[in-house]
C-alpha cells in the first residue's frame, strides 16, 4: 500500500429516507488516507452513513463514489473494500477457518493464496486455537476479531469497521487500536465508527461528528475533545471476580466510585473519563483480571452534540 | 479531509477492477452453503421424513403380501406421496431459507461487500439447496428400491425398474422446481414458508382434484402428468372412479412434452424472479 495512492471516498450531498424517516440527511464527505474516526450517538445514524458508503444501500438522493466511480454499478469495487459490519450475525454453521477461506476466495485471493493466508489471518488475531471450532461456539470478542480479520482478509486499500472495539478485552483493544492504527500509517482509508470518543481519539485525529443523521462537525479530535465539560462517566466492566476488581479497582485515580452488578459485572464511576480510559488497561493488567466487555453507561458525546446542536438555542454551531 | 469533488470516474477515465467470475462465486458460496446445511439438525429430521415411503411399503408387504406389484406401488407412492407431500416439505425445509436465511441472521452483509454478483450469490445458495435436496431425496429412492428387492413384491421386473427409473426423473424434477420456486419466495418474502404453505397445502391441494383444467396451474398435476399409470389399472375404487371421471369430462390429456417444458419454464421463471428480486434488496436498518 505505501507509495500508492489512497482511496479517494466521496458522498456528495448523501440522504436516506426509510419511509417517513430520515436516517441521513443531506451529508457531504470526501476521505482519502489514514484512519477517520466516525462519531455519533448510539442511533445517530452511523451504521446506515456506513452502509450508503459501502454501497450496501442506495442513497435516497446523492451518489457515493470511490475514486471517482459509482460504488453500486462496479461491483468489482469491492475488491477494495472491506468491511466489518456492527452485527455480531456469523454463519454459526461454518468454522472460523471456513468462513475466512470461503470470504477471502470471494474477495479474489487467488485459491492458492487462500490457505495461507487463512493461517496468517488466524495467527494475527490469535484465533488459530479456535479456528476449526463453529462459529456458533465463538465469544463476542472472539466474533470481533473473526470479522476484523475478513474485512483485511484481502488487503483492501479502503475499510469500513463499524464499532470494531465492541465486545473486546482491554488487551484485544489496545491489539486492535493498533493494528487500526497501523492500517492507516500504510496508506489505507480506514472509517472507523465508534460512540465512545476516547477510544477513538487513540486511533485518529480525524473525526467526523454525526447528530441525528447530520454532520455536525469534522476535523481535529482535539478541538472536538475540548468541547467535553468534565461530568461523571459511568462504565461497566464484565469479568469473572467482580469483587476482586472492584476492590481494585476502587484504590485507583479517576475512580469515584464502584459497585458489583450480579455476578459478573462493575460499574464505576469516574470524573475524568479520559484519563480513566487511558489508565484502565495497565489496570487491568496489574489486577490480573481478565475483562470480557467493556461499555460506557451513559456516553460523554452527549455534552459535545447538546453544544453543538445547541437544542436549547435551536440551532446548529 | 476536504469538501472539494474532483471529476467522477468514469470522466477521468478511472476502471473498475473486474467482479469474481460468475462460476467461481457460485462453487464457492454452493460449497460454503453445502457444509452449511450439512450440519444443520433439520436434515436429520427430513432424511427421517423420507423413510416415509420404506415404512408404507413395509406395511403393505405385512399386511397385503403378494397383493400389488412393484410398479404399481411405486406409481402409487410417486402420485399420492412423494409428488404431493415429500417433495414440497423437503423444498420448503431446503429452498426456502436459501435466501431468507442469510437476510434474516444478518451474514448476507458478508457477501453482499464481495466482488461478487448477486445473481451468483443466489445461484450458488440455491444450487446448494437443489443439491442438498436432491440427494436426499436420491437417498430415500434408494431405500425404497431396497424394500421392494428385500420386500417380497415380485422382484426387480423390467416393469419395475421402468417405474422406479421414471418416478427418480420425476422426483428430481419436482424437487428442483419446488426449490426454485421456495427459493424466489425466499428472496421476495420475509417470511417465505408462509406462501410456500398456501401454495402447496392451499392452492394446490385444492384445485388438485378439479377435473379441470385449472388443475394444470399446479407443479403438482404436471408431475403427476410425467407418471404414467401401469398397463394393469388398479382395481381399486379410488382407480376405478379416476378412470370413469376422466372418461366422462373427456379432458385431452396434456402431452408429456408440454408438462416438462412447463416445469422448465417455472424452475427457470423461478430463478430468474429470484436473482432479481436479491439484486434489488437493500440491508434495511435491522439488517
Amino acid at each position: 500500500m505505501i507509495g500508492t495512492p489512497p482511496a479517494r471516498l466521496e458522498a456528495d450531498e448523501v440522504g436516506r429516507w426509510f419511509g417517513e424517516v430520515m436516517a441521513i440527511g443531506r451529508c457531504s464527505l470526501a476521505v482519502g488516507g489514514g484512519v477517520i474516526g466516525l462519531l455519533g450517538q448510539n442511533g445517530a445514524g452511523k451504521t446506515t452513513l456506513f452502509k450508503l458508503l459501502a454501497g450496501l444501500i442506495t442513497p435516497s438522493r446523492g451518489q457515493v463514489r470511490l475514486d471517482g466511480l459509482v460504488l453500486r454499478d462496479h461491483v468489482g469495487l469491492f475488491r477494495r473494500i472491506g468491511f466489518c459490519p456492527e452485527s455480531d450475525a456469523l454463519p454459526g454453521w461454518l468454522t472460523g477457518r471456513e468462513f475466512l477461506a470461503m470470504l477471502a476466495r470471494l474477495a479474489g485471493v487467488p485459491r492458492e493464496r487462500v490457505r495461507p493466508r487463512v493461517a496468517e489471518l488466524l495467527e494475527r488475531f490469535e484465533l488459530t486455537a479456535a479456528a476449526n471450532r463453529r462459529l456458533g461456539g465463538y465469544s463476542k470478542g472472539m466474533r470481533q476479531k473473526l470479522k476484523l480479520a475478513q474485512a483485511v482478509a484481502h488487503d483492501p486499500d479502503i475499510l469500513f469497521l463499524d464499532e470494531p472495539l465492541n465486545g473486546m478485552d482491554p488487551q484485544s483493544r489496545l491489539e486492535a487500536i493498533a493494528a487500526i492504527r497501523r492500517l492507516g500509517r500504510e496508506g489505507r482509508t480506514v472509517l472507523v465508527s465508534s460512540h465512545i470518543l476516547p477510544e477513538v481519539e487513540q486511533m485518529t485525529q480525524n473525526i467526523v461528528l454525526i447528530h441525528r443523521g447530520k454532520v455536525l462537525a469534522e476535523g481535529d479530535v482535539a478541538e472536538i475533545r475540548d468541547l467535553i465539560p468534565e461530568h461523571p462517566t459511568v462504565v461497566a466492566l464484565r469479568c469473572e471476580r467482580p469483587r476482586e476488581l472492584a476492590a481494585f479497582l476502587v484504590r485507583q485515580d479517576h475512580v469515584a466510585g464502584v459497585e458489583c452488578e450480579g455476578r459478573d459485572r462493575v460499574v464505576v464511576r469516574t470524573e475524568h473519563a479520559l484519563a480513566f480510559y487511558r489508565a484502565l488497561p495497565g489496570q487491568l493488567l496489574a489486577a490480573g483480571q481478565a475483562v470480557e466487555e467493556i461499555h460506557t453507561l451513559d456516553d460523554n458525546l452527549e455534552s459535545v452534540f447538546s453544544y453543538l446542536t445547541d437544542d436549547s438555542q435551536g440551532g446548529a454551531r | 479531509m476536504s469538501r472539494d469533488l474532483p471529476m467522477t470516474g468514469e470522466q477521468s477515465g478511472a476502471t473498475a477492477p473486474r467482479a469474481i467470475p460468475d462460476l467461481t462465486a457460485i462453487l464457492v458460496v454452493a460449497g460454503a452453503a453445502w457444509r452449511e446445511l450439512a450440519r444443520r439438525r433439520r436434515l436429520f429430521s427430513l432424511g427421517l421424513l423420507l423413510l416415509l415411503p420404506v415404512v408404507l411399503l413395509l406395511a403393505v408387504s405385512l399386511w397385503y403380501p403378494g397383493v400389488a406389484p412393484g410398479d404399481l406401488l411405486l406409481n402409487l407412492l410417486a402420485r399420492n406421496v412423494y409428488i404431493p407431500f415429500l417433495l414440497p416439505i423437503v423444498a420448503m425445509a431446503l429452498g426456502a431459507p436459501a435466501i431468507s436465511e442469510p437476510i434474516a441472521e444478518g451474514t448476507l452483509v458478508y457477501f453482499w461487500t464481495r466482488p461478487l454478483n448477486r445473481r451468483a450469490l443466489y445461484l450458488g445458495r440455491l444450487l446448494a439447496a437443489a443439491l442438498v435436496a436432491c440427494g436426499l431425496v436420491v437417498l430415500s429412492l434408494a431405500a425404497v428400491l431396497i424394500t421392494l428387492i428385500a420386500g417380497g413384491f415380485g422382484g426387480l421386473s423390467l416393469d419395475v425398474m421402468r417405474m422406479y427409473a421414471e418416478l427418480t426423473v420425476v422426483t428430481l424434477l419436482g424437487t428442483v422446481a419446488y426449490t426454485a420456486v421456495f427459493g424466489c419466495f425466499g428472496a421476495g418474502f420475509k417470511r417465505p414458508l408462509v406462501p410456500a404453505l398456501l401454495l402447496v397445502f392451499g392452492w394446490e391441494n385444492m384445485v388438485a382434484d378439479i377435473p379441470q383444467r385449472i388443475q394444470e396451474w399446479t407443479l403438482r398435476f404436471h408431475l403427476r402428468n410425467l407418471v404414467h399409470w401401469p398397463d394393469a389399472k388398479p382395481t381399486d375404487l379410488r382407480g376405478i372412479l379416476e378412470e370413469l371421471v376422466g372418461r366422462i369430462l373427456v379432458r385431452p390429456p396434456v402431452p408429456v412434452w408440454q408438462s416438462v417444458l412447463i416445469l422448465l419454464v417455472i424452475i427457470a421463471v423461478s430463478t430468474v424472479v429470484g436473482t432479481y428480486l436479491l439484486r434489488r434488496r437493500q440491508l434495511d436498518r435491522q439488517e
